[in-house]
């Protein structure tokens, strides 16, 4: 069920909502949670039945281990560490199975040039992002990180609606305390408020921006190698789709942060105005942060780190990075782009480390207009980058990628190609050229200047809304506002549901 | 919760909602929303579904309001600047919203094409109505050619117009169960007051009108499943003896003979951008597409004309890489599709045509050389 749809957003939503608090206040906490658990997997269940059981075994699996290791005592370590070995590759291997089982056979094909089949393997919808939220979990038990330890909590914790599908990667120490607290299950106007100010601006973002790129991102990269390219249109494809992606996941997860704000439960974010970056890392500290926690907390740590001097240091980002993007999708174009994100990385380390080296000896600042310049450019460069790579994660194959890289990067033209006869004016779109420059001039401020979500949420509106909850006409001023905004979310629903079918991109991974 | 403050909450979402909305019309007044394109009350002289007469329309598209046109019905409640004097002669172009012509300026539809290519011809009549298919293509016939001395019936005929014929829909034609007569009208009833107080609200016109809002969009299945194989369809049974009975009865009906009948028959467009021209058919056959492609061979057979516009279509996408509709957001042809279909029509009606269009080596029509 996707986050815009109407039959989310009309059916589900406010069902689950109202049996969640009815249900609390007549049959207790544990039966609100049960029921969250329940509606989570007939949330799941909608797309494909079939695999809520794969959720459900998985589930079980990973709790009875993360007991059994959780009750070996200082003498059974060599147990335990063989409880977290097998619970971890039995995590990765059902993920291989159903994620990359096609893509090995496909690689080992392309290898040995015989064919070897391939399986008929439907990918279970987010099972990228509940195979490691759990393998988290076990890891942290393993370490005697984990206090929590109510099933309930756990089963509601891996398969909270909000996040299912396609995160924020959540983390078990943030969320589970958060089950056990008595205040979400009373309904609070302040909540509602708050929360769906969050939806509002997610779905916003992902029905009137991310939608609105995608028909011109994806002219282009769904296009056949022998279509017609133009410099100009492989540009505006590929700055299209730097737009949606933001767009719609950070749309996304904002949805997901508003809905589970419903409730009471605080997610953790998951961008930070990434496109702002002026380097590399910095694009990593703001872009899809819960991934970039886990990858930094259980892979580039448990490889070493910066621990092991420079060469070891680069040698764990390019690894981490080739996994993350591997991680993404089972092809060899997320291999590459994770790969391109960890060149960068080493790069932009190596860089800093001998900028810093500089200012040392230099001993003075640099002039205010240079330094300015310089971060002008450093932005400029690391937006390049970064939709550089975007071509290889958007791109259907490496051929597609490397066609609209030169064709983006030719300077006499794309070779094979030929303009529109003169005189004739007529596009495929007929949107008029400058409200589409309009519309990408304000995408892109919305993306790079001023407040994001949760800025604005937890900022402005936070403290406006603070002001309305000491008044005395709180309960009316919070009804008229939570009115106002249902309103605009049900237009924007409308709106979505207007066009054709458009799921959200991570929900293929 | 006390029962002062449940009331106090509902009283102030509805406040809220409604200040919203108010706050919505207030917008939408001042932007090209769709307007004025409303059914007319049935009568008992033209008792299909029309537009409301001498209505000045907005037409514009989508969420964001593109492609806005402006203009008006004429006395019949068809899109045309002109009036249709009683009895007098006409070449009949019948359609869906491809031939209603609300989506192009006028002189850019088919019709105001085709007129601009004729020589010495009686004025185009347009009767495309939007939600029209097959049934209503030969129902509305005898009700044209008593009021008009149909000279041609031009029909523009698209994806879906055999099969929409099966579902009744008021002021609609339908495929008559027992066949005898093929077709049998829907009635239709007036338009309530409730209804006509809602469409003066803009923001009711805009979810009507620009976002095609209905139940069934709303609460669609939201996440669909890999694309599954082709499992080619087959015509059923009765579906070809339907066939060509129409095909048969299409002079009758208008009054005319059987070689002023011109069949325009669109292309699988998705399949020819797909395949970057060089498909321009349905890459697995439906059974709306199946029909069709009967319809053109029966009506070829009984003498009609037949223009298939997936080969035009192609050589054109070919050679310009331009499309002939506005797709991706709508698939209604643009000015260049109804361009190199009028040009087509023009060739048949201006006699230049006597035998099927013999096209360059080249593949392109004609005018592009």
């Amino acid at each position: 069920m996707l986050f815009t749809s109407g039959e989310f957003l009309f059916v589900y939503l406010p069902l689950t909502l109202a049996l969640f608090f009815l249900i609390a206040r007549w049959a207790g906490d544990a039966a609100a949670a049960a029921w969250l658990v329940l509606a989570s997997f007939v949330f799941y269940a909608y797309w494909l039945p079939v695999y809520t059981a794969l959720l459900a075994l998985s589930i079980v699996f990973n709790y009875t281990l993360g007991r059994w290791i959780a009750g070996c005592d200082a003498q059974h370590a060599k147990l335990r560490r063989l409880l977290l070995f097998v619970a971890v590759a039995a995590n990765l291997a059902v993920l291989g199975y159903f994620k990359y089982a096609n893509f090995f056979l496909d690689t080992l094909t392309a290898l040995f040039g015989r064919s070897l089949g391939s399986l008929n393997v439907i990918l279970p919808i987010g099972i990228s992002f509940y195979t490691f939220t759990q393998i988290a979990y076990l890891v942290d038990v393993y370490a005697g990180k984990v206090k929590e330890s109510n099933p309930l909590h756990y089963a509601l914790f891996v398969t909270y609606f909000p996040h299912l599908i396609a995160g924020p990667i959540l983390h078990h120490a943030e969320m589970m305390p958060q089950f056990a607290l008595p205040h979400i299950y009373r309904p609070r106007l302040e909540n509602f408020s708050s929360g769906f100010a969050f939806l509002l601006i997610g779905l916003a973002k992902k029905v009137l921006v991310a939608d609105s790129w995608a028909p011109r991102a994806n002219d282009v990269f769904d296009s056949t190698a022998g279509a017609t390219l133009m410099p100009g249109s492989a540009w505006g494809a590929v700055l299209a789709y730097t737009l949606q992606i933001y767009f719609d996941f950070s749309g996304y997860s904002d949805m997901a942060v508003g809905l589970s704000l419903l409730i009471g439960v605080r997610l953790p974010f998951n961008f930070n105005s990434p496109y702002r970056a002026t380097s590399i890392v910095e694009f990593w500290r703001c872009w899809h942060m819960t991934l970039s926690r886990f990858l930094r907390d259980y892979l580039y740590f448990a490889l070493g780190g910066n621990r092991h001097g420079p060469v070891r240091r680069y040698a764990n980002l390019l690894i981490t990075m080739l996994l993350g993007g591997l991680w993404h999708g089972a092809s060899w174009t997320f291999v590459i782009w994770g790969g391109l994100h960890g060149l960068y990385l080493m790069v932009n380390h190596a860089w800093r480390s001998a900028a810093e080296r500089t200012a040392r000896l230099m001993n003075r600042p640099l002039p205010g207009l240079l330094q300015a310049g310089g971060r002008g450019l450093a932005f400029m460069l690391t937006l390049l980058c970064v939709m550089v790579a975007w071509v290889f994660f958007r791109a259907r194959g490496f051929e597609d990628a490397q066609r609209i890289l030169a064709c983006m990067f030719s300077v006499a033209g794309c070779a094979g190609t030929h303009g529109p006869p003169p005189g004739e004016g007529v596009v495929s779109s007929y949107r008029a050229g400058w409200i589409t420059a309009m519309w990408f001039a304000a995408s892109f401020a919305a993306a790079v200047v001023g407040r994001n979500s949760q800025q604005w949420v937890d900022g402005p509106y936070a403290a406006a809304m603070r002001r309305v909850s000491s008044s005395a006409w709180r309960t009316l001023a919070l009804g008229a506002i939570i009115g106002a905004e249902v309103t605009a979310i049900a237009m924007l629903a409308l709106i979505s549901a207007s066009r054709s079918v458009t799921e959200f991109i991570y929900f293929n991974f | 919760m006390r029962l002062a403050t449940v009331f106090a909450v509902v009283c102030s979402l509805t406040a809220g909602t409604m200040l919203t909305l108010l706050a919505c019309e207030a917008l939408l007044r001042l932007l090209p929303v769709q307007n004025g394109l409303f059914a007319a009350d049935p009568s008992s002289d033209w008792p299909v579904h029309h537009l409301m007469a001498h209505s000045r329309y907005t037409f514009s598209d989508a969420w964001d309001l593109r492609n806005v046109h402006h203009g008006a019905t004429n006395g019949m409640g068809y899109v045309a600047p002109f009036e249709y004097l009683p009895a007098s002669a006409g070449i009949v172009v019948v359609g869906d919203s491809f031939v209603e012509g609300v989506v192009n300026e006028y002189a850019d539809t088919l019709q105001g094409q085709l007129a601009q290519r004729l020589t010495d011809a009686p004025p185009v009549l347009n009767f495309g109505t939007s939600g029209a298919s097959l049934s209503d293509y030969i129902g509305l016939g005898p009700m044209v050619s008593k009021s008009f001395r149909v000279q041609w019936v031009v029909i523009l005929v698209v994806s879906g117009d055999f099969t929409d014929a099966f579902t009744p829909q008021p002021g609609f034609f339908v495929w008559s169960p027992d066949r005898t007569p093929p077709v049998r009208l829907i009635p239709q009833t007036a338009t309530d007051p409730a209804t006509k107080f809602l469409r003066t609200l803009a923001v009711v016109r805009y979810a009507k009108g620009n976002l095609k809002l209905s139940l069934s969009h709303l609460l669609h299945t939201s996440v669909t499943v890999a694309a599954r194989p082709c499992v080619p369809a087959v015509l059923q049974p009765g579906d070809t003896r339907l066939i060509e009975s129409y095909a048969d009865s299409l002079p009758a009906a208008y009054g005319v003979a059987a070689a002023h009948v011109i069949l325009i028959f669109d292309a699988d467009r998705q399949e020819l951008y797909r395949s970057n021209g060089a498909r321009a058919s349905e890459a697995c056959p439906t059974r709306d597409g199946l029909a069709r492609q009967l319809l053109a061979r029966q009506a070829a057979a009984h003498g009609e004309r037949a223009i298939d516009m997936a080969p035009i279509f192609a050589a054109y996408f070919r050679a310009t890489h331009q499309r002939v509709d506005y797709s991706p957001i709508d698939w209604h042809w643009n000015v260049v599709g109804n361009r190199l279909a009028a040009s087509e029509v023009a060739r048949v009606v201006n006699g230049e045509a006597a035998e099927p269009p013999q096209r360059d080596p080249s593949g392109l029509p004609e005018e592009m050389n």
